[in-house]
Order: structure tokens, then C-alpha cells, then sequence
């Protein structure tokens, strides 16, 4: 077994670790804050898979720059829309 | 074949298809995306009804198959490994654990649609919850049915290049001078797994404290 091979197995387990916490947490009454716990690890794990089982770590610039892209403007319309959402109670009302 | 072989600093090695598959990748993300946003604004309006309808989701299976899908990104990952650096036979066995693992975890995932419908959790039908948030909790399994049906269908489309890919690596199609194929496979098949990495916290760890 390979160094690059138990680097992999090292963030699968890491990401397996981060789903105990993940389930782990949200037994634990924190209000709105378990959500914000579990998107996030989710986020995290997602970082993980995205830079070592999908490679971005050794991608070129336009690999690198299309990933980051697509989640840059989900970003934005989901901001951007959100500025309608809520805002609905306070603006005419 | 490089495409950005002249910009300086990074390794220049993203190959055409490559290029064209993150393409297509970065348009399911906003695919799945919409679903998300979609998600977020019916539970800003329907806070408590999502609680108490993500309470009735099934988060044994949800958890077990989530173990199962991060496992199968990993074997994946292994299997194009092991192709580039010429271990066919590893390669072609580490891709038949991630089509096995991936039967599992459509199983799974309809042994708990089983128990949806048998709990009346269907929204469109003879639905189970009847109090005054019932509304908000259609809702709720509305997009719980939506999103995992719709990653379900990604997961399928994924077994069928999976199994395309074991066929190939079997019969010598694919090698450590041809790789490509199998890459993009994995790349595919990862973000099947990001969806569920998602999926999972938002529909079935909403409420459980």
C-alpha cells in the first residue's frame, strides 16, 4: 500500500468520523445551532471529497477555477433570492 | 492534451474531458442546488413542521447508507488510483465494490421508501400527520421524496457507468495508457456522494435532541 493510497483511506476516515459527529450532535438539544453544526460538517466533509477524492488538490487552474465557479454562483442566487424571503415581513408591511 | 498548458504555476494537466466533465458537474450543482433553495425557503416559512416531520424519518437507514455512499467514494477513488498506476486487477476489484456498494445503498434506500409508505408519509396520499402544522409537514416529505428520488435517479445513471467501467477494465479496454474513462466515472460518482453528504443532515438531523 502506497503513501497516496493510505492518504486516501486517511480522509475517508476522517469524513466517517466527522458523520459520528455529526449524529452524535444533533442528540444534543442546542436549538437552531444543530443545524448550523451539521451543515457545516457537511460542508467539511464535501471539502474532503471534493479536494482528494475529486483530485481539485492536483487539478489544473481551469479545473480548479470551474469547481470553485459553480459553487461561487450557488451561492449568489441563493443569497441574492434570499434578500427577497426575508425581507417579505418587514418591507410593506 | 492540455488546456491551460501555458498558465504558469500549477501542475498543467487537466485533460479536455476533464474540463468538460467539471462543466457538467458545476451545472449539477446548480441542478441540485435549485432543490436546495427550494428546501430552504419552505423551512424558513414551516420552521416547526419541518422539526417534527424530520423527526419521522428513518435516520438508522439514513445514516447506514450514508456510511455505505462515503465508503463507495473512497473505493471508487482507489479503483482510478490503482488504473493509473497500472493495477488492473485492483482497479477492476475496487470497482466492483463500489457497484455493490452502490446496489446496497439503493437497497436501502428502497426498503425505507417501503417503510414511508407503510408510516402514510407520502405526502400526496392518505397522509399519517394530522395536526395543525400538517400542512408545513407535507412539505417537509414533499421534498424528502423529491430530492432523494432525485438523487436516487444520479445514483442509477452512476451504476450503469460503474458497471460500463468493470466490463472495460475487465476485458483490458481500459489501462494505465487509458484511464480517462474510469476518471471521469469516479469524478461522477463523487458527487453523487456530495448530494447525499447533504442530504443527510438536512433531512433526517433536523430535530433529533
Amino acid at each position: 500500500m502506497t503513501s497516496g493510497a493510505l492518504r486516501l483511506i486517511g480522509v475517508w476516515l476522517a469524513v466517517i468520523v466527522l458523520l459520528g459527529v455529526s449524529v452524535g450532535t444533533s442528540y444534543i438539544p442546542m436549538g437552531q445551532f444543530n443545524s448550523v453544526v451539521s451543515v457545516t460538517i457537511a460542508f467539511i466533509q464535501a471539502f474532503l471529497v471534493w479536494t482528494f477524492f475529486m483530485r481539485l488538490r492536483w487539478s489544473g487552474v481551469l479545473v480548479r477555477l470551474i469547481a470553485a465557479v459553480g459553487l461561487i454562483w450557488f451561492l449568489l442566487l441563493l443569497g441574492l433570492s434570499l434578500t427577497d424571503y426575508l425581507t417579505r415581513h418587514t418591507v410593506g408591511s | 492534451m492540455s488546456v491551460n498548458a501555458d498558465l504558469a504555476g500549477r501542475r498543467a494537466n487537466d485533460s479536455e474531458s476533464e474540463v468538460g466533465l467539471w462543466v457538467f458537474l458545476a451545472s449539477e450543482v446548480m441542478f441540485f442546488g435549485l432543490l436546495f433553495y427550494g428546501y430552504t425557503i419552505t423551512r424558513m416559512a414551516h420552521p416547526q413542521a419541518f422539526a417534527i416531520a424530520s423527526a419521522h424519518t428513518d435516520v438508522l437507514l439514513g445514516s447506514l447508507n450514508a456510511l455505505v455512499i462515503f465508503t463507495s467514494s473512497l473505493t471508487v477513488a482507489l479503483a482510478a488510483r490503482s488504473l493509473r498506476l497500472g493495477a488492473q486487477r485492483a482497479s477492476f476489484w475496487l470497482l466492483a465494490v463500489t457497484l455493490t456498494l452502490g446496489v446496497l445503498f439503493l437497497a436501502i434506500k428502497c426498503y425505507e421508501y417501503y417503510g414511508d409508505i407503510d408510516k402514510h408519509l407520502v405526502p400526496w396520499g392518505d397522509f399519517a400527520l394530522h395536526g395543525p402544522l400538517a400542512g408545513g409537514e407535507r412539505m417537509f416529505f414533499f421534498m424528502y421524496f423529491v430530492m432523494t428520488g432525485a438523487h436516487a435517479i444520479h445514483l442509477t445513471v452512476g451504476l450503469g457507468l460503474l458497471a460500463f467501467m468493470l466490463a472495460g477494465v475487465g476485458r483490458g479496454a481500459y489501462t494505465q495508457k487509458n484511464t480517462e474513462a474510469v476518471e471521469l466515472t469516479a469524478l461522477y460518482w463523487a458527487v453523487v456522494d456530495t448530494v447525499w453528504i447533504f442530504l443527510y443532515p438536512i433531512l433526517y438531523l433536523v430535530h433529533r435532541s
